[in-house]
């Protein structure tokens, strides 16, 4: 039952992944302008001519599309746009292993944090300790990754020449510190706020039903209500977040990664935006699509796990939230 | 006499309320709520601030004060004489600087929503009424744009027209509110299609169309005004969004272009740096740290006190 769902679910994936990329591509190819003559550059025109070939960016749209798609799945990314040449695959192949670290140990971060501020606020709620977990949280809010990355630049200043700031490491400490720690601080800021925002408001929901009520009237002690008939009922909302966090995750590490150069996919991004190559800028956009298109899968397949309703089909999963 | 009293001592909030129609009674909720009073509050300040401070600061964003910077040998740091924030290496006062950019967040932020509302709004309506293809057409596209970070898309779009002479128009500030609000409207569409569906079921709506009221009016006269409340919250809720897409945006140097200044900007431009000059990236880390705490407080608030069920759980 519950791996019929979780086949269906995983092959709608495909669809997703295709619209995406139509999308993208339908953006970037209709948009005015071309790629070649940018930022002074000045080509003769049989040359613009001869990479437009090249690229065969003079094929109708539709075609183009279908041969980039059909490239893409082979795993070849093409060539780079910008004046040296590359293949896009190889730059890729470099940075993603970074990136990869960095987001995940940012979630689990965000998580074993986010969750036990959550779940203080909302136990603890109208205390002193409740307010300061709920200011914390929302003090997280305000710290979207560029600026607490610039926050932790300068907290830990490293010792070069300049004037030393409040805390500065032994140079040993200093590389580790440096390439992994902050960074992985500076991009959980936002999502732990989130988890624990949204961990506060779906423990306060359940706080308040009827069967958490039963429970406290027939003698259980408090910490035996939260585990068996809190945690679980009250961690269906927090799973909805998973793929509004994962984007900030995304977003998040291409300004991170730029702050604290890491040699990582978002830095990648950085450049291709800067450069505005085209080619590079797909294939990171299509590697993100497919990420986050499987983690919602994978997101929908433990609500079916948490909640046999779900994935009987006699209640629907919560839709994902907006704005992610 | 003695119960009366009685009751008068009783919480306000186990008070049958009066009513006074559904905006007062909103807004008074709003008021009633510290977090979201304190959200309004800063919101209010961030844009009186954002008005008054460029007038009353001698300088303006693009002014550069040469010889300071000349004598001094770099950029001014805070407290300087003049310079109450410091300067940039060209001499910019930061504190002017600064308050360019909260003008452009705020614009930026209100213009998107306004574009967000201009598409999501009659899209929804359309959608959840007519259903059809329309409705199977938007919720497919709706689900691969919900799949996938918004500020992917908001940036592809923003690199694929801000270099076009159109979208220079403004310094950018055009390809930012089209960016943002092409995007961004998805959301408010799904809100609203789904509000329409379930106020379509209700028996006053019914009854309209069997006496024959013709539907464009029914859709403006009778679903408009009961989805406003949604509309509003979404509204609110989408700015710190749209702020935190406007700076990154900025910061990838996508958004606004010089000379006008945005927070995003002032941070990519200060980043390099920060360690030696600290004081060119603080200003506006810490406005936009503000603002986004402001309108996160605010539109929370705003939940709340249009879902009243809600607010009373919390």
């Amino acid at each position: 039952m519950l791996l019929g769902y979780a086949i269906r679910r995983v092959l709608w994936v495909v669809p997703i992944v295709l619209g995406a990329s139509i999308v993208a591509f339908t953006i970037m190819h209709v948009a005015p302008g071309s790629p070649w003559n940018r930022e002074g550059r000045q080509l003769s025109p049989e040359m613009v001519e001869r990479l437009t070939a090249q690229f065969g960016l003079d094929q109708p749209l539709p075609v183009q599309y279908l041969v980039w798609l059909s490239r893409i799945v082979q795993g070849d990314f093409g060539l780079g746009m910008s004046t040296d040449r590359y293949e896009v695959a190889e730059v890729i192949g470099h940075a993603i292993g970074p990136t990869l670290l960095l987001c995940v140990s940012a979630f689990v971060l965000a998580v074993a944090v986010g969750v036990p501020l959550g779940l203080v606020a909302a136990l603890r709620h109208r205390t002193t300790i409740g307010h300061a977990a709920t200011g914390l949280a929302l003090l997280g809010m305000a710290a979207p990754a560029f600026a607490l990355a610039g926050f932790l630049q300068v907290v830990f200043t490293p010792d070069y020449g300049a004037p030393p700031g409040p805390l500065t490491l032994p140079p040993e400490l200093e590389g580790t510190l440096r390439g992994w720690v902050l960074p992985i601080v500076a991009l959980a800021g936002l999502p732990m706020a989130q988890v624990a925002r949204h961990t506060k408001g779906s423990v306060l929901e359940v706080l308040h039903t009827d069967y958490v009520r039963t429970a406290h009237s027939k003698g259980l002690r408090e910490e035996q209500v939260v585990r068996v008939h809190l945690l679980r009922n009250a961690a269906i909302p927090v799973v909805t977040i998973a793929g509004s966090i994962l984007a900030l995750l995304i977003t998040g590490s291409i300004v991170v990664e730029r702050v604290f150069d890491v040699p990582g996919l978002g830095s990648v991004y950085y450049f291709a935006i800067r450069g505005r190559d085209y080619t590079l800028l797909m294939a990171i956009t299509m590697i993100y699509a497919v990420v986050v298109a499987l983690a919602n899968a994978v997101v929908d397949i433990t609500y079916g796990v948490i909640d046999p309703r779900i994935r009987d089909g006699s209640r629907a999963a919560p839709e994902s939230m907006p704005g992610g | 006499m003695a119960e009366i009293r009685a009751a008068d001592r009783r919480e306000p909030i186990d008070l049958p309320e009066r009513s006074h129609g559904y905006w007062t009674d909103a807004f008074a909720r709003l008021l009633r709520s510290p977090a979201g009073v304190a959200g309004l509050a800063i919101v209010i300040g961030l844009i009186v601030v954002a008005v008054v401070g460029p007038l009353v600061v001698p300088y303006t964003y693009y002014e550069q004060d040469i010889p300071a910077v000349i004598a001094y040998g770099g950029p001014l740091p805070p407290l300087s004489p003049g310079h109450l924030l410091g300067t940039d290496s060209l001499g910019r006062d930061l504190l002017a600087r600064t308050l360019d950019g909260a003008q452009v967040s705020l614009t930026v932020a209100l213009v998107a929503q306004l574009v967000v509302i201009a598409i999501g709004v009659p899209v929804g309506l359309v959608a959840g009424w007519r259903g059809g293809i329309v409705e199977t057409g938007l919720m497919r596209f709706t689900d691969v744009i919900a799949t996938f970070p918004d500020l992917l898309f908001i940036v592809m779009i923003s690199a694929a027209i801000v270099d076009t002479p159109f979208f220079r128009i403004l310094n950018g500030l055009l390809a930012t509110f089209v960016a943002i609000g092409l995007i961004a409207w998805v959301g408010t569409a799904r809100l609203v299609r789904a509000q329409t569906l379930s106020l379509k079921q209700r028996d006053d709506i019914e009854a309209a169309r069997a006496i024959g009221v013709p539907e464009g009016r029914i859709v403006r006269r009778y679903i408009l005004p009961q989805a406003m409340g949604p509309i509003a919250v979404a509204t609110s809720l989408g700015i710190p969004i749209a702020i935190l897409a406007e700076s990154t945006l900025s910061f990838l140097g996508l958004g606004v272009q010089i000379p006008r200044a945005s927070w995003g900007s002032l941070i990519d431009a200060g980043i390099d740096a920060i360690t030696l000059t600290p004081w060119l990236v603080f200003p506006p880390m810490i406005a936009l740290g503000v603002a986004l705490i402001g309108f996160t407080l605010l539109g929370d608030g705003m939940r709340d006190a249009f879902d009243p069920r809600a607010s009373r759980r919390r």
